[in-house]
């Protein structure tokens, strides 16, 4: 039995050969190669557009913020303001403080400053007051021009944020206006899921379901209800009665509507007609 | 002229399609019962409490019978429950909008003398309004009475259409041994026996206008038709042809019974006067010719005849004797029943070895089932209001008296346990 | 990867095991490759060399070169044992050897032993891969029912049973099969093409250990 022999026996009897350990390593990094590719793969080729998110209303309820929990949600808008807001002042602001400050600076203290270091302190208080005065003006005018440049910069942010303001960013994609990338509740789903929940009325209050009715509703931006009115009454008093019952009950929606207006209300029975 | 017209035109259409409104569809209200607050009537001097709680009791059974309400619930009511709130300014309705009620229900009593005075008010919690208001005055002991009534009184404001609760239920019961002729309040409370013939008395039918009661009865051994005035207790025997004299029914304005009689062979459909005596033979065929039924105007009966082979449901016009075929489908079908409103037609058909109930329209169509739990259900008939329906239920050899709503929804028993309970027949309103 | 990132914890277990499988399973298959590859091409050169050099002090000192081939080892055991034997037995007279078939019976049996010694080495680690492609499907199966049960066992609880509520546990839990076939197939493939080329060297060193043998007994015998 030669030394090369036992050599190989022990290579034998472990667990794992030298060569192998590697062979491993590299079965490895293929391993982690692989889903990389795939994913890489699968994003490359067909990047899926984002879902919208649906918010399906199950109890005729609005959900009050329909994008609550999501992190990229309600504060877009509020960031996009701060951003700006830090970007502008950042800019212009200190340039203005170092200029008033340069100026004041210069004009009072290299003078004034020579002049008060030695005596000033016990014997000449008139100089002293002078300066004071001097100081004193100087202050206020560059505080007045730094108020003015002040307001410059808070009327062109205001320009800025009425510009950032006109489109409803936390309208969602149904209405006009709407910039949102999910479909929220509208503001016709929000009354229509209302004025159903309080309409109120029994089949075994008419003598046919073939009603139908029609009320124009104006409803405020804070959710309030102006005005209101029937169009078309549907002859039925009581079918009427349970309509002017619901309309009352919804006076107030109770949160703001993101488009205020005129909504035409047609009120009928066909989905109990079709049991 | 002609340029500015065309510009007039333009703005005409452009300017309503600039200020549309927003059209919104909703198709069927939120939810189809009515949020209504029934509080316990108060005393208004020193009567007692059983009172309200009788009161309580009908008025909640009958609410809940019409299927019309959604009770709320007690336990949430606030501190106006407790107030006595005879006029519309004396009620605190922001309490009860609170709870979502759409109506509540409030009343009071007292005793003065002997009299037993109820008021009772149904309000609208929305519009603030009263929507009815009665004041009762009866002897103690007509607290139920008094309750039924103003549950009517509340289905009237509610719905335009008097309710059924404050008539009587006719029907036959073996509690005494025999099958004779009860009366009962419409939640079976009060049952009365109005006829002894020891014998077996079968199919009433209440009169339109009287007091009065028609039925047949094996008293002198022959099916005779019988009528019997209610309160004084007075009977006549109305046909006493040999052979069947069964099936007797008021004509609408109570002048004429239509009824099925044999004489002695073949059965037929004839017109009776109320004296006995026959007017007309509405049918003459071979075939057996049973059940009659009239339609609320009175020009049609509609009646079972096997002249097909099986009994199937025919309409006889009464003018022309025209007979009409009704129903087509099934083996059997039996006891027809006309609606008040005339718009529906109640029949029984044996379906899997039991019968179940069925409705069509006169004109054939629409014909569905209502009933499909367990046990045979028999003698359909219709509430005067048209809105229920009685019938009796013969359930593992027990027999009894229940009432549904027309659309299939809403059973329940009314008659006690111990009775075979059969034949039901609901009375016009009862004053 | 998120249907392997959203399954159950069940079937989580079951791709770790997988992977280990997998992993494992590719790592024996370069190394086989690689070493059986060596192998052979080695053994060819050195049955090349070895019908060259005809001599077997001349071949005992060339056979250092390789490494890889299992006929070098048969070579250098038998050559060894050989010399052992002239060694211990009649240093001084080898020839005699030849009446002494004994020797040659020695000569054999290290022949034998490291026959089956280099068999056993080619062999090492295709267990494995016998194991995974035979296991590696069911325990994907396993998983995927145990996916299936956890997504039927939700839709009872949800109560809707809409194609979009059941698709996605199904999917996820098909995964599981997938990786396990994935798995599966290669190391079945590479089983049975190492189980091949072994048989080859296994044929090979037979041949080697007779010709050895004869030599060595013609060489006695001359």
């Amino acid at each position: 039995m030669s030394e090369y022999y036992r050599h190989r026996l022990r290579q034998l009897q472990s667990l794992l050969e030298p060569g192998l350990r590697r062979m491993l390593f590299i079965s490895f990094l293929l391993h982690l190669i692989v889903p990389v590719i795939l994913s890489g793969v699968l994003i490359a080729t067909h990047r899926t557009p984002k879902v919208p998110v649906y918010r399906v209303n199950l109890v005729n309820k609005p959900v009050k913020n329909p994008r609550a929990g999501r992190p990229d949600a309600a504060p877009t808008k509020k960031k996009k303001k701060k951003v700006v807001k830090k970007k502008v002042a950042a800019k212009t602001i200190p340039l203005k403080k170092k200029k008033t400050a340069k100026k004041s600076v210069a004009k009072k203290t290299t003078p004034v400053v020579k002049k008060k270091k030695p005596p000033v302190k016990k014997v000449k208080l008139d100089k002293t007051a002078e300066t004071d005065l001097q100081k004193r003006i100087a202050e206020m005018q560059a505080r007045a021009e730094r108020q003015k440049k002040l307001d410059r910069i808070k009327a062109a942010l205001a320009a800025q944020r009425a510009e950032l303001g006109k489109p409803d960013v936390q309208a969602p994609v149904g209405e006009p206006d709407g910039k949102g990338d999910e479909i929220g509740i509208s503001s016709i789903t929000k009354i229509k899921g209302i004025i159903t929940e309080n309409w109120r009325l029994s089949q075994y209050q008419l003598p046919s379901l073939e009603l139908q009715a029609e009320v124009k509703v104006i409803y405020s931006k804070e959710g309030k209800m102006r005005s209101w009115e029937f169009i078309d009454k549907s002859g039925n008093s009581f079918f009427d009665e349970s309509l002017r019952k619901a309309i009352v009950k919804s006076k107030d929606i109770g949160e703001t509507l993101p488009v205020a207006g005129t909504f035409e209300i047609v009120f009928n029975l066909k989905d109990l007609q079709n049991r | 002229m002609r340029r500015i017209q065309s510009l007039l035109l333009v703005v005409a259409l452009l300017v309503p399609l600039s200020a549309q409104a927003v059209r919104i569809e909703i198709s069927a209200p939120g939810e189809q019962t009515i949020p209504l607050a029934l509080t316990r009537f108060l005393p208004m001097d020193d009567a007692s409490k059983s009172v309200a709680t009788e009161i309580d009791q009908v008025l909640n059974a009958d609410l809940d019978l019409s299927g019309l309400f959604e009770l709320a619930d007690r336990a949430a009511f606030l501190s106006d429950a407790e107030k006595l709130g005879l006029h519309s300014t004396q009620v605190d309705f922001a309490q009860w909008r609170l709870l979502g009620v759409d109506a509540v229900v409030k009343g009071g009593y007292r005793l003065e003398g002997d009299q037993l005075v109820v008021e009772a008010r149904l309000y609208d919690v929305i519009t603030q309004r009263l929507l009815t208001g009665r004041r009762y005055v009866g002897s103690p002991g007509d607290e139920r009475r008094i309750a039924h009534s103003f549950a009517d009184q509340i289905m009237l404001a509610l719905t335009g259409k008097k309710g059924p609760f404050n008539s009587r239920l006719a029907y036959i019961s073996t509690r005494s041994g025999h099958k004779e002729l009860y009366l009962m309040e419409v939640d079976g409370h009060n049952p009365i026996r109005l006829t002894d013939h020891r014998s077996i008395v079968l199919d009433p039918d209440f009169s339109p206008v009287r007091k009065e009661i028609t039925f047949t009865s094996y008293k002198h051994a022959n099916p005779d038709l019988y009528r019997k005035e209610i309160y004084t207790g007075r009977e006549a025997r109305l046909s006493q042809r040999p052979g069947l004299n069964t099936g007797g029914r008021y004509s609408p304005d109570g002048s004429e019974v239509v009824v099925t009689l044999s004489k002695g062979n073949n059965s037929d459909i004839y017109l009776l006067g109320t004296d006995g005596t026959i007017h007309k033979r509405l049918t003459k065929h071979w075939g057996i010719d049973v059940a009659p039924s009239w339609s609320p105007d009175g020009d049609r009966v509609a009646f079972v005849s096997d002249r097909r082979g099986n009994p199937h449901l025919f309409i006889v016009d009464i003018a022309s004797l025209k007979v009409v075929r009704l129903t087509f489908e099934g083996k059997y079908n039996a006891t027809p029943d006309w609606s008040p409103t005339g718009d529906w037609i109640v029949f029984t058909r044996r379906t899997e070895g039991q019968f179940d109930i069925f409705m069509i329209r006169p004109d054939g169509s629409g014909e569905h089932r209502l009933t499909f739990g367990p046990g045979t259900k028999e003698h359909p008939r219709f509430s005067p209001d048209g809105r229920f329906l009685v019938y009796s239920l013969d359930l593992n050899g027990e027999k009894s008296i229940h009432v549904i709503r027309t659309d299939g929804t809403g059973d329940r028993r009314l008659s006690a346990p111990g009775g075979n309970d059969t034949h039901p027949a609901w009375s016009g309103h009862w004053q | 990867m998120d249907l392997v990132l959203q399954a159950g914890p069940i079937v989580k277990l079951v791709l770790l095991v997988l992977l280990y499988f997998s992993l494992v399973s590719w790592g024996i298959i370069f190394y086989k490759f690689k070493t059986i590859q060596q192998a052979i091409r080695e053994s060819e050169r050195f049955l090349d060399f070895f019908w060259e050099k005809k001599r077997f002090d001349v071949i005992g000192q060339g056979v250092k070169d390789f490494t890889q081939t299992p006929l070098a080892i048969l070579f250098r055991e038998g050559y060894h044992e050989l010399l052992q034997l002239k060694k211990q037995n009649r240093p001084e007279a080898a020839r005699e050897l030849s009446a002494d078939l004994g020797g040659l019976g020695n000569v054999s049996r290290a022949l034998r032993r490291a026959t089956t010694q280099e068999t056993q080495r080619l062999e090492k680690y295709l267990t494995f891969l016998a194991t995974t492609g035979s296991t590696a499907p069911f325990i994907g199966l396993f998983g995927t029912v145990w996916g299936i049960m956890d997504a039927f066992h939700g839709i009872g609880q949800t109560g809707s049973a809409s194609l979009a509520v059941v698709a996605p546990g199904i999917s996820e839990a098909l995964v599981a099969t997938a990786i396990g076939l994935a798995a599966a197939i290669p190391a079945v493939m590479g089983y049975n093409h190492f189980l091949n080329k072994v048989n080859l060297l296994i044929g090979e060193m037979d041949n080697f250990s007779q010709e050895f043998l004869n030599i060595v007994e013609r060489m006695e015998r001359s």
